[in-house]
């Protein structure tokens, strides 16, 4: 019972401890949390890892990598993303044939009116379905395509 | 009490309340630039009344009549601090898809329960965040929750939630409640919109509470309304904060959002298990007046509860259940110790590190709110 | 695969809240250690696996005359989404009592408990497996989109790996002692939920007007 007693009351003196840790390893907590689980945002929102580069001399093309991430296994629809950066230096419109799975055929023609913020898709590979969207992001520009899993 | 007694109890309270001065300056006031005379002022304010709150809750011995004043004020001034940042960074409360692939939206702490299955099966978090941006990071949020869910249970509800000050602000207003019976069945609820959640989040892989029934979208930041789906998603939280945050508070003087809705609520209940601080009932002493069970913020004590001399695991250890028992027969109890002593040390180790939280949390919301209005009344505008 | 266990996660309480009164009545009178607990209660789970393979098989027989049917498939799984979700409202907010076979095994039960002991919870599991309560029909109809036999067994195997995970620790935890409260729960999630399969099946049958 004294034990329990002497335990009980440790714990609670921990609590401030734990209180205080919290606010003052806050930074290192947070970085060692990430490093040890891995975690990352989910590509349904950060458009997933760049695959490649485009170098187009006054800004650059990013292809992300296609996503169909599910909870267990794939979905049956995702996207690809495709930004241009930086935003300063882009031209009124873009033109560009974009082979998104890197297998060496053009996938889909992207006409980007980077004024009006539209764009156009003509599909070569029936994998990819429509636009899901422009985005006029901070540092760039996005566009992403609804594909279809194989 | 005579003057002797009583200017012990004033040399006593201030001797309990120094540790608090010094993590309150620490912690809370570390980082300000106390410089600018526009921030000084502020902080200086919010610095006082941390430490007088906490000063009030040892002299008086009430607990939850000032840790209620100091979060109706911290929820308030959050609302404040929170809608003036986004005029000045966004021009609109509106978070539009281009925000959320930025990774601009600050984590809520709402979000929580339906992160774990996704992250613990595919290591992603679903939420349009950082991970370790400035303000609201997910990776700081998720180390702040964890450290206070250890420390202090369910008492996340009554000392640091904003969303949760402004349910009790609500729920204050009225003195006497229309509505004094309400089936003990709702109380489910919150386990069952936490079951979907989860369940829903985890099969469309992204945070469909916050979607769909997030209240506090209200009077925080919500998608830009620009379809028909965004535009009944705005109609559904706007009518759950007009129901839940509003009007049943009024009518049944209870946080009715907290206690029969919120599902990280529900969530939070489960550290209540593995917490040390809990709320106990001295059997011997309570006259079964059933005062504590009417007047339960939660509806976190029953019959059942009541006989067996504990609270329900909904408990958020709100202290309003000890201050007005008239037999003074409930209190603080550290589990493990014995029952019904050392009521004032367990006490006050539970008000250390609940109000710790509190002071650098609510603290912040309350210097952010004060800042901002500090700035109009100078300036004319709440924003740069 | 993923679709069923999710399914079976979130009807496990419910399920569980029904069918823990015939259980567990059995399961804390009979069995005397967690390891004849654990016995009696795989037999019953796997008597509960087989009531839930049989509706395997006759779900993929619905699915596959459902495909014959029309042309229009999206727009009727739509609107059965939408009268099931309807069911689950009103089975999860009303005073209605689930269909759910085991429910009527009461009499019979004390009959057979006693002549053949060691087949009692095979069939009690069977029964409990065998019912039609709304979340069941939501599952019947999602595995009757399997176009395989494999595909559609395969869905009623994780969705009853979803409700399982309710029934598991539930004799150790002792959550037969707050079987009202878990019903409370189990009600008001199909209630939620009953939102969800309505808004999924809005969609389909605005997905199904627009391609028509």
């Amino acid at each position: 019972m004294r034990l329990q007693a002497l335990f009980g009351y440790s714990a609670a003196v921990l609590t401030l401890i734990v209180a205080l840790a919290t606010f003052i390893g806050m930074n290192s907590f947070s970085h060692k949390l990430v490093d040890v689980t891995g975690l990352k945002i989910s590509p349904w929102f950060s458009g997933g890892e760049i695959l490649g580069t485009i170098d187009r001399g006054s800004y650059k093309i990013l292809k992300h990598r296609a996503v169909f991430d599910g909870l267990i296994g794939q979905k049956a629809e995702g996207f690809v993303q495709i930004d241009f950066s930086p935003t300063a230096d882009l031209p009124d419109r873009i033109n560009e044939k974009i082979d998104f799975d890197l297998d060496g055929k053009i996938d889909f023609a992207l006409e980007y009116d980077v004024v009006a913020n539209t764009a156009v898709i003509t599909a070569y590979n029936p994998r990819v379905l429509s636009l899901a969207g422009c985005y006029v992001l901070k540092e760039r520009r996005a566009v992403r395509v609804s594909l279809r899993n194989e | 009490m005579n003057a002797f007694a009583a200017n012990r109890e004033w040399k006593k309270a201030l001797l309990f309340s120094l540790p608090m001065l010094l993590i309150s300056g620490l912690l809370f006031l570390s980082g300000k630039p106390l410089t600018n005379p526009a921030k000084l002022a502020p902080a200086v304010i919010t610095f006082l009344f941390i430490n007088i709150t906490f000063f009030c809750m040892i002299y008086t011995g009430q607990t939850h009549k000032y840790r209620s004043r100091f979060f109706i004020l911290a929820s308030l001034l959050f609302v404040v601090s929170f809608i003036a940042n986004l005029i000045e960074v966004r021009g609109t409360m509106e978070l539009s898809a281009a925000n959320m692939l930025d990774g601009e939206t600050p984590l809520c702490p709402l979000v929580i329960p339906m992160l774990i299955i996704p992250a613990a099966l595919t290591h992603t978090i679903i939420f349009p965040g950082s991970l370790f941006a400035a303000h609201a990071g997910v990776a700081p949020m998720l180390v702040l929750w964890l450290g206070f869910s250890l420390a202090v249970g369910r008492g996340w509800c009554s000392w640091i939630c904003f969303f949760g000050g402004m349910d009790e602000g609500f729920s204050r207003l009225c003195r006497k409640p229309k509505i004094t019976a309400v089936d003990s069945k709702w109380t489910a609820l919150p386990w069952a919109v936490l079951l979907g959640i989860v369940l829903t989040s985890a099969a469309t892989l992204s945070p469909t509470y916050c979607a769909w029934l997030c209240p506090f979208k209200t009077v925080t930041e919500f998608p830009a309304i620009e379809s028909a789906k965004t535009a009944l998603q705005a109609v559904i939280f706007s009518s759950l904060f007009i129901g839940l945050v509003v009007v049943l508070p009024i009518l049944t003087g209870r946080r009715t959002q907290c206690s029969l809705f919120c599902p990280f609520g529900a969530f939070q209940s489960l550290f209540n298990k593995i917490n040390i601080f809990a709320v106990r009932i001295n059997r011997a002493d309570c006259v079964n007046c059933n005062l504590c069970l009417q007047k339960c913020p939660t509806f976190s004590l029953d019959e059942q509860s009541l006989q067996a001399g504990k609270t329900l695991l909904s408990c958020t250890k709100c202290g309003k259940c000890i201050d007005i028992c008239p037999k003074k027969a409930i209190a603080f109890h550290i589990k493990g110790t014995p029952l019904h002593l050392n009521l004032q040390t367990a006490r006050v180790l539970y008000l250390y590190p609940a109000f710790t939280f509190a002071a650098v949390i609510g603290g912040g919301c309350i210097y952010g709110g004060l800042e901002r209005i500090f700035r109009l009344a100078v300036t004319g505008s709440m924003i740069h | 695969m993923l679709q069923g266990f999710l399914l079976g996660l979130s009807t496990g309480a419910t399920c569980l809240a029904y069918c823990a009164p015939v259980l567990f009545p059995y399961l804390l009178g009979e069995a005397k250690s967690i390891r004849q607990t654990a016995w009696t209660l795989s037999r019953f789970m796997l008597g509960r696996l087989l009531g839930y393979l049989v509706f395997a098989v006759f779900a993929w027989l619905t699915g596959n005359y459902l495909n014959t049917l029309t042309d229009r498939r999206e727009m009727l799984i739509g609107f059965i989404y939408i009268l099931l979700a309807t069911l689950l409202l009103w089975y999860g907010l009303g005073q209605t009592s689930v269909p759910c076979a085991a429910g009527s095994l009461r009499g019979f039960a004390a009959t057979l408990a006693q002549e053949r002991p060691a087949l009692f919870p095979l069939l009690l599991g069977l029964f409990t497996g065998l019912n039609l309560c709304p979340p069941f029909l939501l599952a019947f109809i999602a595995a009757g989109e399997n176009s395989t036999l494999g595909h559609s067994l395969l869905f009623f195997l994780s969705f009853f790996a979803g409700t399982a995970l309710f029934f598991l620790p539930a004799p150790l935890l002792g959550l037969g002692k707050n079987v009202s409260q878990l019903k409370n729960v189990g009600r008001l999630a199909a209630a939620v939920m009953s939102v969800y399969y309505f808004y999924s099946g809005l969609l389909l049958l605005w997905g199904g007007m627009i391609s028509s």
